[in-house]
């Protein structure tokens, strides 16, 4: 009887540590699990390439074959971004409304090919670094016909500027601390702040 | 015991063991067939662009195929849905549909474009008319239909993180934006811009999630389970899967409400229209039913949005009233899938809010386990919509009182199915 009784109570005590075990290895699990989720869900940080040229805002710089100017920075409710957007039928595909929790910074820039020929241009290139340090990637662009033309063709053609609208989804409670067209070498830096 | 006594139920306990083996082991010889394991499968693949809302899910963006070997996805091949794509095409593309009768009364045609097709109300009746369709045009035969929508692309992108697709990086942040930019800009009409965008991004979140670690794995089957539970990822694969992942109708009996609603002509809105269903019911002392059903579409767009919605009930109700607060075409009574349904075309002005108003009567929906009434309602989420908001109000017959009830009130934010109950004497 002794020994069954010892038994018995030995199972138990096995038992409660594989479950105490489980426990602890579920709650890790999901610890993991959420640090994941919330560090794959941020945007990469943005690291500086050791060339740059850096300007303010309205002011313009010119790097390999492009000269690149932002002129005004903008949210997605400011009546000239909503009039870009109208005019050229873009909120059709891309409205200005966006996910909840999040905010659209719109860009003004002039872009011109520097040489006597085309230059290539990716408005994807074009990154916004918030004031929490990350890499905020282009939604959308917006340009006049020509302008549009060429973005589409990813090609700047010689003499006139480009005047595009390129739009960003941060977090509402990020900030845009500068502009950086990321193509050229030096990259070219427009500081906000 | 004697030998002789003790072989039933030795033959009985064996007979047992082997039905509870077989139990647990088909469902998983039925997975690991769905996933490649015993031969290759092939899938029809449907993006259904849910920023523009169709019954299934969305405007179908795209479709492909995609092999699966052994649980490891190949052969990612995509192509755009107009007609000009499909090389067995000798009718431009136009599918021939039966229904539903909503969809081909009020439009009065049975003829609609392969992009268009999906006008049935759930993925599990749309999937294999589109796997039809699709051999027809293409010659090609699939194992199942797997739909994505774009809201699971971003969350997709959540768990994987960024990736790189023609040396732009790819974000949940900006993936939808990004298919439309070059959706709008592909100069050819196959869009071979855009087949080749998503096709390399497909590829990319394969890598991606092959090359994962354990961890980031199991968050992926977590995202997918939830996804799926939201209807953002759908899968038809008969026979090998258990139902719930194919979007069906889940009409169990007692009261049931279903609204489903395409955006014809309205845009990529829909990510920017908010909708309120709000279900007031009366029981009657014999159990009949008086229902108001209300649908408020606040557009947040700067333009129409223009949506034909239907609305699935139990058989046999009554549509005793319609009435809109914008410019509306209806009410259309039709019937579908043993269900009434209650079908209007309405347009919500820019910056505004629009509702529809259907009072119906019912049938007694009601049960009773002796002294005991028990009322329940199944709301069902379309696929494709993020969350919605529902605002539910039952009352009861003369004298009844509430002994228990669930999800019965005012601003509950849903992004799934509701089951509303009430149990009363």
């Amino acid at each position: 009887m002794k020994r069954r009784s010892k038994a018995i109570g030995t199972s138990a005590i096995i038992l409660i540590a594989v479950l105490l075990t489980a426990v602890v290895l579920f709650a890790t699990l999901q610890t993991d699990l959420t640090t994941e989720s919330a560090r794959n869900e941020q945007n990469p940080l943005y690291v500086q390439s050791q060339s740059i040229v850096q300007v303010r805002l309205g002011k313009s710089a010119t790097a390999n074959n492009v000269t690149f100017r932002v002129q005004n920075v903008m949210n997605g409710t400011d009546p000239e971004a909503r009039q870009v957007w109208a005019t050229y039928d873009t909120d059709h595909y891309a409205p200005l409304n966006p996910v909840q929790g999040s905010t659209y910074v719109i860009i003004n820039a002039t872009v011109a090919s520097a040489i006597n020929g085309t230059s290539p241009f990716r408005y994807s290139d074009v990154v916004c670094v918030g004031n929490d340090g990350r890499s905020y990637y282009a939604n959308y662009a917006v340009g006049n016909a020509s302008c549009s033309a060429s973005l589409a063709a990813e090609r700047l053609k010689p003499g006139g500027a480009c005047s595009v609208y390129v739009a960003f989804s941060v977090p509402d409670d990020v900030a845009p601390t500068k502009i950086v067209y990321t193509a050229s070498n030096p990259a070219i830096s427009v500081d906000l702040v | 015991m004697t030998s002789d006594s003790g072989r039933p139920v030795r033959y009985a306990t064996v007979v047992i063991i082997a039905l509870v083996l077989l139990s647990v082991l088909l469902p998983i010889a039925d997975a690991l067939s769905a996933l490649g394991y015993f031969h290759e499968k092939t899938y029809l693949l449907v993006l259904q662009d849910n920023t523009e809302l169709r019954n299934t899910g969305g405007f179908l963006a795209c479709v492909g195929t995609i092999d699966v070997q052994n649980g490891e996805p190949t052969n990612l091949n995509l192509h755009y849905t107009s007609n000009s794509t499909y090389a067995n095409s000798t009718n431009g593309g136009i599918i021939k549909i039966d229904g539903p009768q909503s969809f081909t009364d009020f439009y009065g045609t049975q003829l609609v474009h392969f992009r268009d097709m999906n006008v049935q109300y759930d993925f599990a009746t749309f999937a294999p008319l589109c796997a039809a369709a699709y051999k027809e045009l293409t010659g090609q035969t699939v194992d199942g239909v797997i739909s994505l929508d774009f809201s699971a692309l971003q969350e997709l992108l959540k768990t994987t993180g960024p990736v790189t697709v023609g040396n732009e990086v790819i974000t949940w942040r900006n993936v939808i934006d990004r298919v439309h930019y070059v959706s709008a800009t592909a100069t050819e009409a196959s869009k071979t811009d855009l087949t080749a965008f998503l096709t390399e991004l497909g590829n990319k979140l394969i890598a991606t999630v092959q090359a994962a670690d354990p961890v980031e794995k199991l968050l992926l089957l977590s995202t997918l389970q939830t996804l799926s539970q939201q209807q953002h990822l759908l899968i038809y694969a008969p026979g090998a899967l258990p139902s719930g992942y194919d979007g069906a109708i889940q009409n169990k009996g007692g009261d049931y409400l279903y609204v489903v609603d395409s955006n014809y002509g309205g845009g990529k809105a829909d990510l920017n229209v908010n909708r309120t269903i709000t279900y007031q019911t009366h029981i009657e002392d014999n159990g009949t039913q008086t229902s108001n059903l209300t649908i408020t579409y606040v557009n947040n767009c700067g333009w129409d949005y223009k949506v034909f919605t239907t609305a699935l009930v139990p058989n046999g109700a009554q549509l005793l009233d319609a009435r809109y607060s914008s410019q509306a075409l209806g009410p259309l009574v039709t019937a579908s899938d043993g269900l009434t349904t209650i079908s209007s075309w309405v347009v919500v002005a820019p910056h505004s809010a629009a509702n529809v108003t259907y009072t119906y009567t019912l049938p007694a929906t009601v049960g009773s386990a002796g002294v005991f009434g028990h009322y329940d309602l199944y709301v069902q989420k379309q696929a494709g919509i993020d969350h919605y908001t529902l605002n539910t109000d039952v009352t009861l017959p003369h004298g009844a009182q509430v002994i228990h009830e669930s999800n019965v009130g005012n601003g509950t934010v849903t992004s799934g199915d509701v089951q509303v109950e009430v149990i009363y004497r």
